[in-house]
Parts: C-alpha cells; structure tokens; sequence
C-alpha cells in the first residue's frame, strides 16, 4: 500500500510539473470555494442533473414494461412467474394495465419447454369490484409448449387473472392480481412521475440539510472557543 | 447594583420570569402553534390508521369517509396554521419585532421569513392535500382498492412524512431555544415538555411508517415474493431512534421513543375497531370482509420490533458517554449501528407478523410453492444487504436530523 501511495504521489507531482496550473484548484490558505467559485455552480448543477437523471431513471424501471406496453407488440408488458401445481410458468401480459373492454393477448409459457399443457384462464372480480367471473380458453400457439389467450375485463378495478392447466404431471393452479384501468385513463408512469416529483424538493432538503449541520457545529465551536 | 437585581431575577418562578423576557410575544406564538400542530399530528396518525382499517372492513365507498375527514381535517389545520405562522412572523421580521430575524428564520422566495419547521410542516401539508384530488382521480380511473402503493397514495405518505418532521423542527428548535436562553423551567425524567412533545412526534413518525406497514407492495423476483415493509421500518427507524439519542443526548431516549410508540399503537387499537363498529351500525353499512374488527393484540405490539435495536442505541449512547466521548460526534461511523440494530428487526417483525419462527415463511409469500433451498439463499442475499443498508441510511439521517434538532433555533 505504502508503494502505491508513494507511486501516486510522485506521478500526481509529475503531472502537476508538466502541466501546472495557473492557479492551484486547492488551497490550505485559500478555501477551493473561494477561490473557484465556478466550480460551486459545476457542482451544483452536476447534483441537480444527477437528481433528475436519478430520478427519471427511477420512474422508468418502478414501471416495468410500460414502455412497451402501448398495443399487442412482442414484447410483453409484465411478466409474471408462477407455480401452478407442478409446473412453473411465466405468464405474459401484452397490454399493463389493461383497459376495460380492450381484448389483450396473454401468453403462458412453461419453464419446462417440453411440456405440453392445456388449461383456461379464469379473470375473477377483487374486492370492490362490481363484476362476475369470466372465463378464456387456452390454446397451444403453433407447436410450442407455449399457450395463448384473450382476456377482456368489462370494469375497471381489482381482477385476479386465475390460471388453470392441464398436463401430463397432473392439474394446477395459480393466480395473480391486476388492476383494470377506466377507458383514457392517465398512463401509470405519468401518474408516478407527478407523485415523485415532490421528492426531487425532498433529495434537496437532505442536501441541505446535511451542510446546514456542519454549519450549526461550526457556530457552536465557534461559541465554545469564545466563551 | 447589579448583582441584587439578578439574584432576583432568578429567584422568580419560571411563570413570572417567562412574562419578563422580551421574545415573549415569538415564544407564545410558536409554541402555541407547536401543541395545536402535535394534535394535529395525533388525529392524522389516528385518521391514517383507521382509513386502512375501513378500507379492509368497509371499502371506500366515497371520498368523506370518517377516516379522509379525520385526515383531512388534520392536515388543513397543520397547513393552516403554518401558514398563519409563516405570515405573521413575516410581518413581524419586516417590522424589527425582537427575536424575528435571519437567525430565527428561514428566507422563502426571497420575501417570506419563517421558522424553518412551520415552513417544513407547511410544505408537507401543501403536498398532502394536493395529494388528495389526485387520488380521487386515480381511484375513479382504477377502481376503489387500489393498494397503498399507488403514486398518488404514496404523494400524500410523502407529504404527511414532511409535515411530521417539521413538527419535529418546530418543537426541537423551542426546545433549543428554551435550553440556552437560561431561564428556569420544568423538567420530567430529564426532559423539558417541549422535548417530551419532540419524542412523541418522533414516535409519531415512526407510527406513521406502520400504518402502510402491511400494505406495502411485494416485492417479484421469479417464484419469490418478498414483502418489502422491512425497508421503510429499517429506515425510519433508524432514523428515529438514533435521531432521538443525539436530540436529547440522554442514554434511555430511544427506549423512551419505544414506550411512547407503545401508547400511540394501544390507543389507536383501542379506538379504531370500536370507531368502525359504531360507524358501520350509525350509518347503516355492511362489512365486505366476513369477520367484525376487534383488538388487534398483534398490531398493538408491533412496537416490540424495534425494543431491541432502541436498547442497542441506549446502550451505545450510554457507553459513549461513560467513555468520555461525545454523542455529536462525526456521522460517519453511525452506518454501522444502523446496521447492528437493524438485525433484530429482521428476525422479531416476521415472528410477530406470522407468529411463528419459520423465518424463510418470509420469503414465501406464494402459498403452497417448494421453493429450493439455493432460491431461498438467493432471495436472502438479496434482501438481507438491502434492508441493511435502509438501516444504515437511516442512521446516517438520523445522526445528522438529531444534531439539527439540538442545535437548530431558527
């Protein structure tokens, strides 16, 4: 360790020799701040720039698949890996979340691709749902192991998409919850986007904050030392 | 000839002294404002609570509800108030009043000076209730269960988190100012009421992170469903805990927080399935969910989650200050013990919600599913590091808040 200290100090004292500059950035007689006040501002505004870079970055990965989720593309929308029975599958939505009376594909893919399953989808009403069970078939897509379907839910809400199939290790079952979206109804990233905002004033609170501390133990000292 | 006349003055009451010093006129307006926002705070955390509760047994059948009535009301009259605050110290900052200067208050926009926590707490109330329309808009889009985790759910927690710690500001910084000002005043176990009135919010705030504590959304990777209440109560709880100790630099702070939280969970067990029940009967509603709300002794008892790591904190305080050391010391070694307290968090919170020891239950929340034993390791290294660090983070706040509240008087 000391060899490598020593090592960055002497190529550090190399470069300052070739390339000195014509003010040095820190000083111990001068404070960095005071003499480059430009590099308050670079500093701030690369905070702020990393802030909303964060924040935007945050936005987008908090809404898996909602950049794909505009129509029936082939990427889905959300995925979700379920065990029902004996089997493990990944359930693909197309559309997240779904919008009332929209027929959106769903696809089940089985983890064990050799597998050759049959089944149906149940969409069940949650809590607060004013609505009744509806029911979809399943159908091999092609001769893959995978299955596709059509839901349709007619009121917005809670909905539990249940799965049900059928295969050579026997029947299973399995569930999930999703949330009906009302027709022209605000995309879910944008209502996120508003909702998080606030905490970009709260990133700079705990910033300020931290340096307003060292201001109020420096005042302290201060008033130590004087008394 | 001076000498007599301050004798005097110190054997006065503290009533009479308190008549007699010139930021009188500040102290009563502040400190009034201060007892009327913590019983705001109170109400919204009992709001809060029984909205989950009436959400479960009853739905939400409109936006006044009793409990969005409570909350509401709350949180206008926090508002409100901060507000009047802010424009009346305002005005008595433009007129010279005593003590109503830059080292009182804080600038907002370049033209209002206020007390930093009423501007805090004003900011907080201003984000709940623009929270609120929001909702109703979201809930009309998609549906009346929608869960906690819900943006415009999560703007109004956010803003209500806000507005708690301002209260804390507020308190903190009279506390401060009532410690240095060296007039005489009552003092309980070590604490002045104006602390006491700190540490209830500071309990406050950490009620208010178990009020979602079991909405909180479940975390997917693959078979795995790992709930994630642990990280908001990692941090919060840190923050609170170890913000406390350095507030009031008293070893037994934090277990104190504890107790006070105790009182905050029993009475609202107390009040809100009897305030459910009656509602239900008065206003001719059914239940949507087959069982009655009763005591919940489970929920009562969630404070019991962080007894220990409050213990640790009391005793790493009270180890310092035996040693000699100071307890405002750098921040930065403070990660570690939001690291060590958060451990008994992670094993008492899932044996007291699922009120067994299987601890790996934790992270199979899908019934019914064999998860294998390498899965089961994965899901642990995954969380376990995560949770710890919202620990750390936490108390790295923590210290940090803790030093302000001591010292800050603006």
């Amino acid at each position: 360790m000391g060899r490598v200290r020593q090592a960055t100090r002497e190529g550090m004292a190399l470069l300052y020799t070739a390339h000195p500059p014509a003010k040095p950035l820190y000083s111990r007689a001068i404070p960095w701040r005071v003499a480059c006040p430009e590099l308050i501002l670079t500093s701030r505004w690369l905070i702020s720039s990393l802030f909303v870079l964060a924040f935007t970055l945050l936005s987008l990965c908090a809404l898996p698949g909602t950049a794909y989720a505009s129509g029936n593309s082939t990427y889905p929308a959300h995925t979700e890996t379920l065990m029902a029975g004996p089997y493990i599958i990944d359930v693909n939505l197309y559309q997240d979340p779904p919008m009332t009376d929209q027929a959106d594909e769903v696809t089940v893919v089985p983890h064990q691709s050799g597998l050759r399953l049959s089944g149906s989808m149940f969409m069940v009403p949650g809590l607060g749902t004013d609505a009744v069970k509806l029911h979809a078939p399943l159908s091999s897509l092609g001769r893959s192991a995978t299955l596709v379907g059509t839901i349709r839910m007619p009121v917005r809400g809670a909905w539990n998409i249940v799965v049900q199939l059928d295969g050579p290790r026997g029947a299973g079952q399995a569930s999930f919850p999703i949330t009906v979206a009302a027709p022209g109804a605000m995309p879910i990233w944008l209502g996120w986007l508003i909702a998080l905002t606030p905490l970009l004033g709260i990133a700079w609170m705990v910033w300020h904050q931290r340096r307003y501390r060292l201001r109020l133990l420096g005042q302290r000292e201060k008033e130590r030392k004087s008394v | 000839m001076a000498q007599p006349e301050v004798q005097a003055i110190e054997t006065l009451s503290p009533r009479v002294e308190a008549l007699a010093r010139p930021d009188r006129a500040e102290r009563y307006l502040r400190r009034t404002a201060a007892w009327i926002m913590l019983v705001c705070c109170l109400q919204g955390e009992l709001g809060a609570i029984w909205d989950r509760e009436w959400h479960y047994y009853v739905g939400r059948d409109w936006f006044w509800t009793p409990p969005h009535t409570l909350i509401y009301s709350c949180v206008a009259g926090a508002g409100l108030v901060a507000l009047a605050v802010s424009l009346i110290d305002t005005l008595r900052y433009y007129r010279g009043a005593h003590s109503v200067d830059d080292s009182s208050t804080v600038s907002v926009f370049r033209l209002f000076h206020a007390p930093l926590g009423f501007v805090i707490a004003g900011f907080g109330a201003l984000q709940a209730l623009a929270a609120a329309p929001l909702d109703n808009y979201w809930h009309n889009l998609y549906g009346i269960d929608i869960a906690l985790w819900a943006p415009f759910h999560m703007m109004g927690v956010t803003g209500g988190m806000i507005g708690i710690l301002g209260m804390v500001y507020i308190f903190a910084s009279e506390a401060a100012i009532q410690r240095e000002a060296g007039y005489p005043y009552h003092r309980l176990l070590g604490l002045s009421l104006l602390e006491w009135g700190t540490l209830l919010i500071i309990a406050g705030l950490i009620n208010f992170t178990f009020i979602g504590f079991l909405q909180f959304p479940i975390a997917v990777f693959g078979l795995l469903r790992i709930p994630s209440y642990a990280l908001p109560l990692a941090g919060c709880g840190a923050l609170a805990l170890i913000g406390a100790v350095r507030f009031t630099r008293l070893p037994g702070t934090a277990t104190l927080i504890i107790l006070l939280l105790a009182l905050h969970t029993f009475s609202e067990e107390l009040f809100v399935p009897w305030a459910i029940r009656t509602a239900v009967v008065t206003q001719g509603l059914a239940y949507r969910v087959p069982s009655i709300p009763y005591f919940n002794l489970t929920d009562a008892l969630l404070p019991l989650i962080l007894l220990i790591s409050a213990l640790i904190v009391d005793g790493v305080a009270f180890w310092r200050l035996h040693s000699d050391q100071r307890l405002d010391s750098s921040i930065h070694s403070t990660w570690l013990l939001g690291v060590l307290i958060t451990i008994p968090q992670l094993l008492i919170a899932p044996c007291l919600l699922l009120g067994t020891w299987d601890l790996l239950r934790v992270f199979l929340e899908q019934s019914g599913v064999d998860i294998p034993p390498n899965l089961k390791l994965e899901a642990a290294l995954i969380a376990v590091p995560v949770i710890l660090a919202c620990g750390a983070l936490g108390a790295l706040a923590g210290a940090n808040f803790g030093d302000i509240w001591r010292l800050n008087k603006s």
